[in-house]
């Protein structure tokens, strides 16, 4: 527990966030860096800093990586400043959502023209990339961390000062050609747009958001230890405020109610497989991450929380199950139709690249490396086991094989070293063996 | 590696045979190609030691540096080599067709490498010779900096999906076949044939325990073998040395022919063996498509070869951050089309990414001809929609464009909806070009019920992306100019020598 001289965690927030926004009005940086770890209320943020900048007279554009992502922003910002015109730049075959076409102060344009009476106007960083005149004053780059330096390069001319925004954990942008030209160049146009734009500006402040608000405090230490060494962040919420319960008794103790009772009572579980080596498309390993959700949304749950203090039923929509390759995803999805639960297809599956930025009550995570004979880079990568393991807000099951961490040890990371490129922080490897210590507290054996 | 040419190698082991992966060969082979086989010296980066050149299998000529340390000889061996080679190049700049800006040569050169260290090797040759003076101090001949010019426009071209221009030989033989070892085994040339074609009276394990000894099957480079080195090229580099050095001239000419024997020995084997794969290539029937990428090469030939007419300065030694980001975004556009490409013209390799779920071929069990639409501008277009049933594990979403290997050209469809059906797939798509102009689609281009087709997607035509002027670079990829003059950001700047890096 914190000391009493500790500021709560509100109230540290509350001055990272004031700290950025008076950084912003103060107009001396090109830039702003802004850190954030997962679900720190990030977007939060950027509806905060478009207000300061619109309430100061400036005509913001926002830069975000995926429709879904211009969507979920301008519906937040709408629901915060019903006065202010709201501008969405779209492609020529862009349906607007139906939450989107229900708000009234959102226009939805083609070219900038269209948008001349708004005073935010959100569009993709690929749609901002057509848009061939016109300087604004401050760009927010949502997600800036997932956007390529060269893409930046695209949209740069159009904004004087930006506020870079995004997670440094996730998983890096990258190219599917495969060239080492370009590596140790301080504009590599594989790195992400932020590395790019630090190592060309000095000085410029990079702040971090210092409270999740989206773990519980039996994730924040772990998550912030393995996948953010330096810069350590902490749960918002205090011990007891989250909590998982049973609606069932079980019948019988099975293996999956044993997991599923771990993972309730501590928030995390490990589902342990008889050791062997499958191949990625393992049935058993699927079907097992299938039935574990099928087996929670039979039992049913009642999720606790700060916004549900009386509890509320979790549905099939709180539960994800996340995997390292597509395959997976629709084995996973073919394997949630045979659980029996006529509910279970409604779980959400997808990749790690594909849950970056979303969030659920329980998620279940089939690890990247589980039944593997060797450790790849794309399988060590900390970015895709940190989006996979910090999605939850109350529970995390990872589903492996036994011998993960046998794995790790006798593949070593062998990634060639470059002059000028930095150390990558954190290093897979290590974020692996990290996280497999805090998962072997919590083993169920199958 | 997918499944299919997972099993294709998992074939190839059990019948100790190379499996052919692909129905054509996809790289275009010229006529008349130019074989280099570079050798280069251990220790020293990118210090040339010989190359055998030649566009005949029985015109190689042999180049040797005697002493690979002396700059003199190294740069008196890329002359000669240079020469051979601008000679060749020259060879296709004539016939130029078409007329005002598009005219074009209708041929271009092609280099051939046993594999791709020789790429490396000609590299960095390149960047050796590209910025050598002409005159003053340490000057080369006229040949040597237009040498390297070429040779790292090639380099550079080779990087780009599907061009042919410089390919190494051990690349175009394992896209078609597969054997049964590891794609590093595969670089090596001579255990990569020993699958394919073993010789003569040998069999395939026979063979392939002669590629693995030196002796018998020397290493197609560019490193030479490191017992050949200890063992023979090291006594006779000093031997030459000493001649040198005593200014004994019999005894320099018997060094220096004893040289050019050793390594004769260690390259003609190779040479052979090239042409040999060469040989084996042309008899692959070539893809319909490669012609198409060939005009590009010829497109990219003609306007750098204009460039050099033009005494266009030599290649930076790092791309600029606009430069870069351009480059980048040809390359990942030509290997997207490259992909396309191969999967559009070989049943094989639509074959395997049928079984990754990325494209898909089934029986048409519905369809709708006559569907119209209205379009925005307010006329009626045809749009019929299609359902196909396939058994493949699809993995496209609605709304991605797709093409059709088994229609017309200028076929066009998008996924409307992919639902599953039993064990099956039924996949919707609305056809939306390649019908022709009338109100009725044309005669066969809207596929009819009990029709097999195939569909993949369409890397389609995307808008080049556009990038702040070469002279603007934005203050996100440049440091700021006027803190400290110099850029922090371009290392070279802080380690520029006397003879280097300036020019």
């Amino acid at each position: 527990m914190k000391t009493d001289t500790d500021a709560t965690p509100a109230a540290a927030a509350a001055a990272a966030t004031d700290a950025i926004l008076t950084d912003m009005a103060d107009g001396s940086h090109r830039a702003l860096v802004v850190d954030s770890p997962p679900g720190a209320g990030k977007s939060t943020l950027v509806v905060r800093a478009a207000q300061e900048l619109t309430a100061g007279g400036e005509r913001p554009i926002i830069v975000a990586q995926t429709n879904s992502q211009v969507d979920d922003l301008i519906e937040r910002l709408a629901a915060a400043h019903p006065d202010t015109a709201i501008g969405r730049l779209s492609a020529t075959d862009y349906v607007a959502t139906p939450a989107l076409g229900a708000l009234t102060n959102t226009t939805v344009g083609r070219a900038l023209g269209d948008l001349s009476g708004c005073r935010i106007i959100v569009g993709t960083a690929a749609k901002w990339a057509t848009v061939r005149d016109g300087t604004f004053g401050w760009a927010i780059l949502d997600e800036s961390y997932q956007m390529r330096s060269d893409m930046l390069l695209q949209v740069v001319e159009r904004f004087d000062r930006g506020l870079f925004v995004g997670d440094p954990g996730q998983l890096d942008p990258f190219t599917i050609v495969g060239t080492e030209r370009w590596i140790g160049l301080p504009h590599d146009p594989t790195q992400n747009g932020v590395t790019v734009m630090l190592e060309h500006n000095r000085g410029i402040p990079v702040h971090r958001l210092p409270v999740s608000w989206r773990l519980p405090t039996s994730a924040a230490p772990t998550i912030s230890q393995a996948f953010y060494p330096f810069t350590g962040f902490t749960a918002g919420t205090s011990e007891g405020t989250r909590a998982l319960e049973f609606n069932t008794t079980a019948f019988g103790n099975t293996d999956l109610d044993e997991t599923l009772a771990m993972a309730f009572a501590t928030g995390w579980a490990l589902h342990e497989l008889p050791r062997r080596h499958v191949p990625r498309t393992d049935t058993e390993t699927i079907q097992t991450a299938a039935n574990l959700a099928g087996r929670l949304l039979d039992r049913g749950a009642l999720a606790t929380c700060e916004r549900h203090q009386n509890g509320r039923p979790l549905g099939a929509g709180d539960i994800a199950i996340g995997v390292a390759h597509r395959d997976q995803a629709d084995l996973v999805r073919a394997a949630l139709t045979r659980t029996g639960n006529p509910n279970a297809p409604g779980v959400a599956v997808d990749t790690a690249n594909r849950l970056q930025g979303r969030e659920y009550e329980v998620v279940i995570v089939i690890h990247p490396l589980s039944g593997r004979r060797d450790a790849t880079a794309f399988h060590l990568e900390a970015g895709r086991l940190c989006v996979l393991t910090s999605r939850h807000r109350q529970a995390c099951i990872v589903v492996a094989r036994e011998g993960i961490a046998d794995l790790l040890d006798s593949h070593p990371s062998t990634d060639p070293v470059h002059l000028s490129v930095r150390a990558k922080f954190p290093d897979g490897w290590e974020a692996n063996h990290v996280m497999l210590a805090k998962l072997a507290l919590h083993r169920v054996a199958a | 590696m997918s499944m299919l040419s997972a099993l294709a190698h998992v074939q190839a082991t059990e019948s100790m045979q190379a499996v052919p992966l692909t129905a054509f060969r996809h790289r275009r082979l010229s006529s008349r190609p130019l074989v280099i086989i570079p050798l280069v010296m251990a220790g020293e980066a990118g210090a040339p030691l010989a190359a055998m050149v030649g566009s005949a299998r029985r015109k190689g000529t042999l180049l040797v540096v005697a002493q690979p340390r002396n700059r003199d000889q190294r740069f008196a061996f890329a002359a000669s080599l240079g020469r051979t080679v601008i000679d060749y190049i020259d060879s296709f700049r004539q016939g130029r067709r078409g007329g005002g800006g598009h005219s074009r040569y209708p041929d271009t050169p092609q280099i051939l490498v046993p594999n791709h260290g020789g790429i490396k090797a000609l590299a960095d040759l390149g960047r050796m010779c590209r910025f050598r003076s002409t005159s003053g101090p340490h000057a080369v001949p006229d040949v040597v900096p237009e040498f390297g010019m070429w040779l790292t426009f090639l380099v550079d071209r080779a990087e780009q999906a599907g061009t042919s221009m410089l390919l190494p030989v051990t690349g175009i033989l394992a896209e078609h076949w597969a054997t049964g070892q590891s794609t590093l085994e595969d670089q090596n040339l001579a255990s990569l044939m020993a699958w394919i074609a073993p010789p003569a009276g040998l069999s395939v394990e026979q063979a392939m325990a002669d590629a693995e000894n030196p002796d018998v099957c020397p290493p197609a480079g560019p490193a030479t073998s490191p017992e050949f080195d200890n063992r023979d090229l090291a006594p006779a580099i000093k031997r030459f040395d000493t001649a040198r050095t005593l200014g004994d001239l019999r005894a320099l000419a018997a060094a220096e022919s004893d040289l050019r024997e050793l390594i004769a020995g260690q390259i003609q084997p190779t040479w052979r063996m090239t042409w040999e794969a060469i040989a084996l290539l042309r008899s692959v029937p070539e893809a319909p498509r490669t012609i198409k990428r060939f005009e590009r090469d010829c497109a990219a030939f003609t306007s750098y070869s204009d460039y050099r007419d033009s005494g266009g300065l030599p290649q930076r030694k790092r791309d600029t951050a606009i430069g870069a980001a351009q480059r980048l975004g040809w390359l990942e556009r030509a290997l997207a089309e490259f992909e396309s490409d191969m999967a559009f013209d070989d049943p094989f390799v639509l074959a395997d990414r049928r079984s990754a779920g990325e494209a898909f071929a089934g029986t048409v069990v519905e369809a709708e001809p006559s569907r119209t639409v209205t379009t925005a501008s307010n006329r009626r277009v045809p749009r019929p929609r299609v359902t196909i049933r396939t058994q493949d594990p699809v993995r496209l979403a609605a709304d991605t464009k797709l093409l059709s290997p088994s229609m017309p050209s200028g076929h066009k469809a998008v996924i409307v909806s992919v639902l599953p059906d039993g064990d099956a797939t039924l996949v919707t798509v609305e056809v939306t070009g390649g019908m022709g102009r009338a109100r009725v689609p044309a005669r066969g281009s809207v596929p009819v019920p009990d029709q097999r087709i195939a569909y993949l997607p369409d890397p389609g035509w995307r808008p080049a992306p556009q990038f702040p002027g070469s002279d603007r670079t934005p203050w996100t990829h440049s440091a700021t100019a006027g803190e400290t003059g110099a850029d922090p950001a371009a290392p070279e700047d802080a380690a520029a020598e006397e003879w280097g890096n300036e020019d």
